[in-house]
């Protein structure tokens, strides 16, 4: 070899050897960026349990993903990587079911592969996986290829599960109506209650509406309009029949749905079954209103005596008038005109006997109690006239200063009177007994702050013990020897019916006033 | 006397009790005048003739007990007839002690009724009569000098004309003669009829 040839021949190689390394250090910077690459597909394939295979069904080989060995528990070498390996591994009842899914998907392109299958692992745990897969045919339409995704879907399913076992066990009757008003989810329970299933609710979004009583529709409306205009929960009670025919009290709640980016997907609403509070409250009721048509009667037995006296005047007018009457004609000549006075006279008593009935009938009787507007001046000078011949029996004077004009309350007339008689015939009795020269019993009433009326029932009686004022309106709370210490306790209980209040105050002077506030209701009495 | 000079009083303050009771006693020819409360009643001037009252029980104020009690108290003597809506036993049986002439309840029947009224006034026409009678007697009595009426007192003591002048210190002539000035001016005849008279007039026996 020639010195200078030695030479350049080693520049030469220098120089090979250079283009080696650069190209080694490219090769190596591509594989760790293809190492990178990988990398993340397997980051991205393990944090979304979602392994990839691929299949040649020619020769029958197999290949994973990391993440599908993961899945099935197994290391790469203990899987032999076919076909049969990987069904030894698929929980033995699901196996049929996926060689059927993948022949189908073999034989006919059109036939996606989408199955959900156990698997069970080494250890003998289970997984729950979703199954995606396409086939490659090739020249001839002969398959060549297939390959997949195998998702782990054990901790989606199971949160699946409890959602629905959340919703289905609901023991209201709960159901979502979508944007589109068509019915998205329905809980079991309505069957319970309706007699009707969720099917037939999804089927018929408005057999809902078909069974709430056609007395309870309007209200339904204008339920349903409110909760389109103003978002936010919405109540509203209803009646249905239901399939067997009973009436069934629901309390509906309602309230929209919203997605994760605030947009509306409709209703959810709670069906709950409240007939038997409904029966409880309505027993309740009838048993109030028991107790506060007794304790009417009470009142009118204590006036009784007074009453029959009020039916006597006239009676006893009218027998005379009449026989002097028939005396007159049986005259000669009769006196014509002083019988037609005698008849007018017979006339006007009959009617003033009437108006007693009338007034005392309309205590006695037993009606449901009515909300309508009341004049309570009214209500005071009916009271006042039936008490007038108590009052004049223990020589009280029963005065009523009652304010020109009032705002009418909203409730049962004749309980009020009930109310406002309690309270006229005890201060009559307390002031009665009192053997003072006062014998003043006032009844006023006036509208206060403009929204309340007042009433005040002001005697001349000893005054009460302020200390005990409270103990006054309970139930069998008595300082008279006769009654039973019913009439405050009721009298509260139908003054706090009508949202008012009822209290007691000693006067100033001389005995004690019962003071009864009622809200006005809107407009004036008429 | 007839029912016309006789006045039936109604006291009751309810009117159309007041005006078919007032109706019913005109009717049968009787006077008939009504008052609201007994008040009224006490301030009208007194009747000439037999009257009597009914009486309703229950009034405003003063009640037909508390007038009934409030007339004997001014020695008015008129015969009550009750009247009342619902009368209690004790209320009436009050009533009955303190003099009252009948009790009724209303509604009364006019038989009833006018009975009673009937017969409270003759019982008050017959205590009119004793009355007049008393009042006469009484004149007689005032018409006697005072020696006259203490022989009267002797007289009627049973004592005899001998007793009564040693008494007096004076003669039995004089006794005689008093003693006939005496039945003259009282118009009796005989000593049982002077002793009567005396009776009448509650007249008191000096001390012997």
């Amino acid at each position: 070899m020639k010195k200078g040839n030695h030479k350049g021949r080693r520049d030469e190689l220098l120089a090979a050897v250079e283009e080696l390394r650069r190209k080694l250090a490219e090769a190596e910077a591509a594989a760790a960026r293809l190492g990178q690459v990988e990398e993340s597909l397997r980051e991205a394939q393990r944090l979304a349990h979602l392994g990839s295979w691929d299949w040649n069904t020619v020769t029958n080989e197999l290949a994973w993903s990391d993440e599908v060995y993961r899945i099935f528990g197994l290391t790469p070498q203990q899987f032999g990587a076919t076909y049969d390996a990987f069904l030894a591994s698929v929980h033995p009842d699901d196996r049929q079911r996926i060689m059927d899914a993948v022949d189908a998907s073999l034989a006919d392109a059109a036939v996606p592969y989408s199955i959900e299958h156990r698997v069970v692992r080494p250890d003998g745990s289970e997984r729950l996986v979703h199954e995606r897969g396409a086939v490659t045919f090739g020249d001839g339409g002969k398959p060549v290829r297939m390959i997949g995704t195998v998702h782990d879907v054990t901790e989606l399913r199971e949160a699946e599960f409890r959602y629905r076992t959340v919703a289905d066990f609901t023991y209201d009757w709960e159901y979502w109506r979508g944007v589109d008003g068509r019915l998205l989810y329905v809980s079991p329970s309505c069957e319970r209650i309706s007699g009707y299933g969720p099917d037939a609710f999804i089927d018929n979004p408005e057999l809902m509406l078909d069974l709430i009583l056609p007395e309870d529709r309007g209200s339904w409306d204008e339920h349903r309009r409110n909760a389109e205009v103003a978002l936010g929960i919405h109540e509203i009670r209803f009646r249905i029949r239901t399939r067997d025919g009973a009436i069934k009290h629901i309390e509906h709640i309602c309230q929209p749905v919203t997605g994760p980016g605030g947009e509306f997907l409709g209703v959810r609403a709670t069906n709950r079954d409240v007939t038997a509070r409904v029966r409880t409250a309505a027993e309740a009721t009838a048993l109030r209103n028991q107790l506060i048509h007794a304790g009417r009667v009470a009142a009118m037995g204590e006036l009784s005596a007074s009453l029959a006296h009020e039916l006597t005047q006239p009676l006893a007018g009218i027998l005379s008038n009449a026989q002097a009457a028939l005396r007159l004609l049986a005259a000669d000549p009769p006196d014509i005109e002083e019988v037609r006075a005698a008849l007018t006279d017979i006339v006007d008593d009959d009617k003033r006997a009437a108006g007693v009935i009338k007034g005392v009938r309309a205590l006695l009787k037993r009606d449901d109690p009515e909300r309508v507007p009341v004049d309570v001046n009214d209500v005071v000078r009916k009271v006042a006239a039936l008490a007038r011949s108590e009052a004049s029996a223990r020589d009280v004077d029963v005065r009523l200063e009652l304010a020109g004009t009032l705002p009418a309350v909203s409730g049962d007339r004749i309980q009020l009177q009930q109310v406002i008689l309690n309270l006229l015939i005890n201060a009559i009795e307390v002031t009665g007994d009192e053997g003072s020269a006062v014998r003043d019993v006032v009844v006023s009433t006036a509208e206060r702050a403009g929204e309340d009326v007042l009433v005040a029932v002001r005697d001349s009686g000893p005054g009460g013990d302020a200390a005990r004022a409270e103990r006054l309106f309970e139930p069998f709370f008595t300082t008279k020897r006769e009654g039973l210490g019913m009439g405050l306790a009721v009298s509260r209980t139908i003054v706090e019916r009508h949202g008012g209040r009822i209290w007691f105050e000693n006067n100033d002077d001389r005995g004690a006033t019962f003071f009864v506030s009622l809200p006005a209701a809107e407009g004036k009495a008429s | 006397m007839s029912d016309a000079d006789s006045t039936v009083f109604v006291v009751d303050d309810d009117p159309s009790v007041r005006g078919g009771l007032g109706r019913l006693f005109k009717s049968v020819g009787l006077g008939v005048e009504a008052f609201a409360s007994a008040r009224e009643f006490l301030e009208r001037p007194p009747a000439p003739g037999a009257a009597c009252l009914v009486l309703d029980v229950r009034l405003p104020e003063l009640s037909g007990l508390d007038l009934q009690a409030e007339l004997a108290e001014r020695g008015v003597a008129i015969p009550i007839i009750f009247i009342t809506g619902h009368g209690s036993v004790p209320m009436s049986v009050r009533a009955m002690k303190a003099g009252a002439a009948d009790f009724l309840e209303k509604p009364v029947d006019e038989q009833e009724l006018l009975d009673a009224v009937h017969r409270a006034l003759e019982r008050a026409r017959v205590a009119k009569g004793e009355e007049a009678a008393l009042e006469e007697v009484r004149g007689r009595l005032a018409s006697l000098t005072p020696r006259e009426r203490e022989v009267l007192a002797h007289v009627v003591a049973g004592r005899l004309n001998k007793q009564i002048a040693a008494d007096l210190g004076t003669s039995e002539k004089t006794v005689k003669v008093h003693r006939a000035r005496v039945m003259e001016k009282m118009k009796v005849s005989s000593l049982a009829e002077l002793v009567r008279a005396a009776e009448k007039l509650d007249l008191s026996l000096p001390e012997a």
